[in-house]
């Protein structure tokens, strides 16, 4: 029986546990504001591959080397650190964008969240929903790190005007909307290769859904990239079980700038 | 088709034709247009219509003496007609005429999908070495055969790549993995991506892939050992 290669660094975390300096900020989607499948996303026209295809495609990805992480890991594509903002919430889905233009073989650029997020909130530290800022990235765009740092929230008004034309070089013109609480296809996607950025009520947070992962005694899991620097679990790295990963909200990235 | 080649191949060795095949009709028109091509003033008793170069259908009228004929897909359609009957001593006697219609474009692309070969000329210009675009639909990699959905991904592929492919002045390997509704802003991928769009058959996945001295614009292949042969080809 197969097996996912993972690390007691992955596997071992407290997720009660919040490291100092780091914070949260998942609030529920509301609905009326972003349904599902409206504005900037659309359901995916394909269902979740069945089960019994899991492992072995799984074992396939791990042992071809197709796995996200070891792309990432190729591409040098480091998890987000969200340091002590809200804004989980954005960073999963710019760290979707920055996986996307790895998968692409786009130049490696890093991406500012808070580029997404401090616009949104007006330059608050306040909480959200992944639909909200890949509103925001695919109507204007993200700016790079180097143009706006990750975390910035100060000066957010000018810096929105003096970044505009960069920020539009990276937009992401589709997104899907994965059906709520559907562990089956968030499996799916990540079998398939496609990021996703999952909000995950019960820990109040949003991560990103990069691997499938066969566990033992017959169960699976989800290997995500969190946004809390690469210090936390595996460099940034765990495993999240069928019952934690199952996510309240999922969005993933199709194509962009 | 075959009956009517059988037909020809048995009447053929006749004496010189009293038959005479006559098409008039239009030989351009709209996609979507009813075309009505006229065989009355043919000599002959037996009319056969054939379209030789489309599976499209047509439709004979008035004893086989016109046929109507409509396309929404630009093209050249090419008909033939054979008219049959006897000679003055009594012989079977056949004469044949052809007629083309372009429908659409006055240079389109031939109607019958057609596979792809490699093009002897480099399909996209300013590469200074190995230039490769595949181009999918991420919505449908659910539909994608294993092998295909594997040199979407494969760090066996990517390895080969970033080693085997020019470089870009930031010092990123020249190939890139598009969704086919992306615009690329660097002008050698847009271009790639506009060559492979005009491909005759062009569907996704697909792969454009040049060395600069020659390459090709073709579907992915359905297996990783087939794409990483396809890339040797060209890239060594």
């Amino acid at each position: 029986m197969f097996l996912s290669k993972v690390t007691a660094k992955e596997l071992h975390i407290d997720y009660t546990f919040i490291p100092p300096g780091m914070s949260k900020g998942l609030e529920i989607r509301d609905l009326m504001k972003h349904p599902r499948g409206a504005g900037p996303t659309k359901l995916p026209n394909f269902g979740p591959i069945p089960r019994s295809e899991w492992v072995p495609r799984t074992e396939k990805l791990e042992s071809n080397g197709e796995l996200l992480s070891q792309l990432l890991d190729l591409h040098n594509i480091k998890v987000k650190d969200q340091n002590g903002t809200n804004y989980c919430w954005a960073n999963a889905p710019t760290h979707c964008v920055e996986i996307l233009r790895g998968v692409q073989n786009q130049e490696y650029i890093s991406l500012s969240p808070a580029s997404v997020a401090a616009i949104i909130k007006r330059g608050a530290n306040q909480g959200g929903w992944g639909a909200e800022a890949l509103e925001q990235i695919r109507d204007e765009g993200i700016a790079p790190s180097s143009l706006w740092s990750d975390n910035q929230r100060s000066g957010w008004s000018q810096l929105a005007d003096s970044t505009k034309e960069a920020r539009a070089k990276f937009k992401v013109t589709e997104w899907f909307d994965l059906p709520e609480r559907s562990f089956d296809m968030l499996f799916t996607f990540v079998l398939m290769g496609i990021p996703v950025a999952i909000g995950l009520n019960w820990w109040s947070h949003e991560v990103t859904a990069v691997d499938p992962v066969i566990l033992p005694g017959g169960k699976f899991g989800i290997r995500i990239d969190n946004s809390w620097g690469t210090s936390w679990g595996d460099k940034g790295r765990s495993i999240l079980t069928e019952s934690k990963a199952t996510p309240d909200d999922a969005v993933a990235p199709g194509s962009t700038l | 088709m075959r009956s009517l080649f059988l037909l020809l191949a048995l009447l053929m060795p006749t004496v010189a034709s009293a038959q005479k095949a006559v098409i008039k009709g239009p030989t351009e028109s709209k996609p979507g247009d009813l075309v009505v091509l006229d065989a009355s003033s043919s000599v002959g008793t037996k009319y056969k219509w054939a379209l030789v170069n489309s599976d499209k259908t047509f439709l004979p009228v008035e004893s086989n003496t016109k046929v109507v004929f409509s396309s929404g897909e630009q093209g050249s359609y090419k008909f033939m007609l054979a008219v049959a009957g006897f000679d003055t001593k009594n012989q079977p006697d056949i004469d044949v005429a052809f007629f083309t219609v372009v429908v659409g474009s006055p240079v389109p692309p031939s109607p019958v999908p057609v596979p792809p070969s490699p093009d002897p000329k480099p399909p996209v210009p300013n590469t200074n070495g190995l230039l490769v675009l595949i181009i999918e639909e991420v919505g449908d990699r659910d539909k994608l055969p294993p092998g295909q959905l594997s040199t979407l991904k494969s760090t066996v592929i990517r390895s080969y790549l970033d080693t085997h492919c020019a470089k870009n002045s930031k010092g990123v390997p020249e190939y890139r993995v598009y969704d086919k509704d992306q615009e690329p802003t660097e002008s050698n991928f847009a271009d790639a991506l506009k060559l492979a769009k005009s491909t005759q058959g062009f569907k996704t996945p697909w792969i454009v892939i040049s060395n600069g001295q020659t390459g090709e614009s073709t579907p992915l292949p359905t297996t990783l050992d087939d794409s990483l042969k396809l890339l040797k080809k060209y890239g060594g």
